[in-house]
């Protein structure tokens, strides 16, 4: 027996020692010391991790079905490298899982860009960034909206998260208080994806991914806060045609930087006071060629399409007694009415897909138990107009005009 | 006639259009022209210490510090003669600078606010700002504990 217990003593020493010299032997560079702890963060430096995500039970009534998923998990990274310059990063996983060849799921930087302090008033971005268009492509964490769903506007309309490589300057007016600004030149849009899926432009972003960027797009935005307001109008102009001109001289597409332009002007208005928040938000989107467009891939390309909506929401527990006791929490009861014609004018050559102008209610209850976690539980109710066979995309089984889906969830952000 | 019918209906659209811009212009206008800008006021910080002449209150009820070694802003509210409130104008969600209006201070990164006692009153930030011990004392006003090191 002694021989087995001296091999075991004599093995544990080998181990412990063996782990003793590989710990030390791995501390051997700044990256890794910092990794361990044992050395001091650099002064006006750090490193910040957070992240957000949200889960969602939806229940088809009509179809009698349901699906339950995580629509999206999102880790943030930053870094602080000085006093004016930041790294900010958001990695994000939509549908909990990717797997080869199989439909569903992307793994995607949402966003991925350096931050340089001009001054106090005044900061450049460049990288990965969401134009500041919408209320949802910036502020689109889970526990500043209302409802399971983001907005159906601020998903096909405006793309949220819509974002795109170049180069950004917001700045804060010192003249009048609460006014902000911004303008951004970014890559283009691929109208090869425009009219896709009945999803608008969406499917022109390149959304970072080897962006073809010959053509280019301005946007910018004027944002004011002023008593309980918030209210902001942006736009969008740039180029749709990312070959080059001979490839575009081929398919009869205006090339250059803005050419086949699309243009979106959006505005919104959002007011909150004693609880009450209401939001309302317009958003009108121009593709200028959208006839040489379809001409040059036959996708259908809308020319003209809007979208608007507006929503109540009251948080009951400003009525409590105690509001203190409340400050941190918040039962949100809200009502959104949405309507958008993603074919409200179509070229000569397209042909009006009239599913794709729609109505949505959408109703429920948003309850925030502490800061940073929601819990949600609303219904959508939605109109649309009749499929146009072997042009509208409609989800699989029996067509309805009106639909009605409950849907249940959490989110949270930190 | 069709046609007729549908050329007023879009004349009556874009008359709509033209109005309500026009309206929306005229009432952003006049809001742009009620407001004022907030005062601000550079200050050196000693001794994690940033002054200000009280003087700087007799006409304004806040008053925005710019701490020369400190890159956020301090606002600084006049609630009573022998009460202030300083706040740092850092969001607490991811460290932007704030931006004042006349209900409280807003960050234009995600859409967080807080009121002037700096809790939040919006998220996405989950903590309260930062608030500086303010003393008064030969007609100045000193905010403590301002950090040097960013």
């Amino acid at each position: 027996m002694k021989p087995f217990y001296i091999k075991i003593f004599l093995f544990l020493l080998i181990s412990s020692l063996f782990l003793t010299f590989t710990t030390q032997a791995q501390v051997v560079t700044k990256e890794d010391s910092l990794n361990a702890g044992l050395t001091k963060p650099v002064p006006g430096q750090n490193t910040v991790i957070s992240g957000y995500g949200q889960g969602q039970y939806q229940r088809d009534i009509k179809l009698d079905s349901a699906t339950a998923n995580l629509p999206r998990i999102v880790m943030f990274f930053g870094h602080r490298f000085s006093r004016n310059i930041s790294f900010f990063s958001e990695l994000e996983i939509e549908d909990v899982k990717v797997s080869g060849g199989e439909p569903g799921g992307e793994v995607a930087m949402e966003q991925a860009f350096l931050k340089f302090n001009l001054n106090r008033d005044m900061y450049l971005v460049t990288g990965l960034f969401l134009p500041r268009i919408g209320i949802i492509n910036e502020n689109h964490l889970p526990t500043t909206f209302n409802g399971n769903e983001r907005t159906m506007v601020e998903t096909i309309l405006i793309p949220s998260t819509w974002r795109e490589l170049g180069v950004g300057l917001y700045g804060t007016s010192r003249r009048i208080t609460g006014l902000n600004y911004n303008i951004a030149l970014v890559n283009g849009l691929n109208s090869q994806g425009f009219g896709v899926e009945g999803m608008g432009i969406r499917e022109g972003r390149w959304e970072g991914r080897n962006a073809a960027a010959k053509n280019l797009a301005l946007t910018g935005a004027l944002l004011y806060y002023v008593g309980g307001f918030r209210i902001q109008t942006s736009m969008y102009y740039g180029g749709s045609t990312p070959f080059r001109n001979s490839t575009a001289d081929t398919l009869q597409l205006h090339s250059g930087a803005f050419g086949s332009q699309v243009l979106l002007n959006e505005a919104n208005i959002q007011f909150r006071s004693k609880g009450l928040v209401v939001k309302a938000l317009a958003v009108r989107t121009n593709i200028k060629d959208a006839g040489r467009i379809n001409a040059a891939f036959g996708n259908n390309a809308p020319q003209t399409m809007l979208g608007a909506y507006l929503e109540f929401g009251y948080n009951l527990l400003a009525l409590a007694r105690n509001k203190e006791k409340f400050e941190s929490k918040a039962l949100v009861v809200f009502s959104r009415y949405e309507t958008l014609n993603l074919n409200y004018k179509m070229p000569v050559n397209g042909i009006r897909d009239t599913y794709l102008n729609q109505q949505h209610w959408v109703s429920g209850i948003t309850y925030m138990p502490i800061r940073g976690v929601v819990l949600k539980a609303d219904y959508r109710y939605s109109v649309t107009g009749k499929n146009v066979p072997g042009i509208s995309t409609i989800p699989s089984g029996p067509f309805y005009t009106n639909k009605g889906f409950l849907n249940l969830g959490f989110g949270y952000s930190f | 006639m069709q046609e007729k019918n549908d050329d007023r209906r879009a004349f009556i659209k874009k008359a709509c259009v033209l109005c309500a811009g026009m309206a929306g212009g005229l009432s952003i206008a006049s809001l742009l022209t009620s407001c004022v800008s907030l005062p601000r006021v550079k200050s050196d910080v000693k001794n994690n210490t940033a002054e200000i002449p009280l003087s700087s209150f007799v006409e304004n009820k806040m008053v925005i510090i710019v701490p020369k070694h400190y890159y956020y802003d301090i606002l600084v509210i006049k609630k009573s003669d022998t009460e202030y409130t300083a706040l740092e104008m850092k969001c607490t969600h991811q460290d932007n600078m704030l931006v004042p209006s006349s209900k409280g201070l807003n960050c234009t990164l995600h859409g967080s606010s807080f009121d002037f006692n700096g809790k939040v009153t919006e998220g996405p930030a989950i903590r309260n700002l930062r608030t500086f011990p303010v003393e008064i004392s030969d007609n100045k006003i000193s905010v403590r504990n301002v950090p040097t090191d960013y």
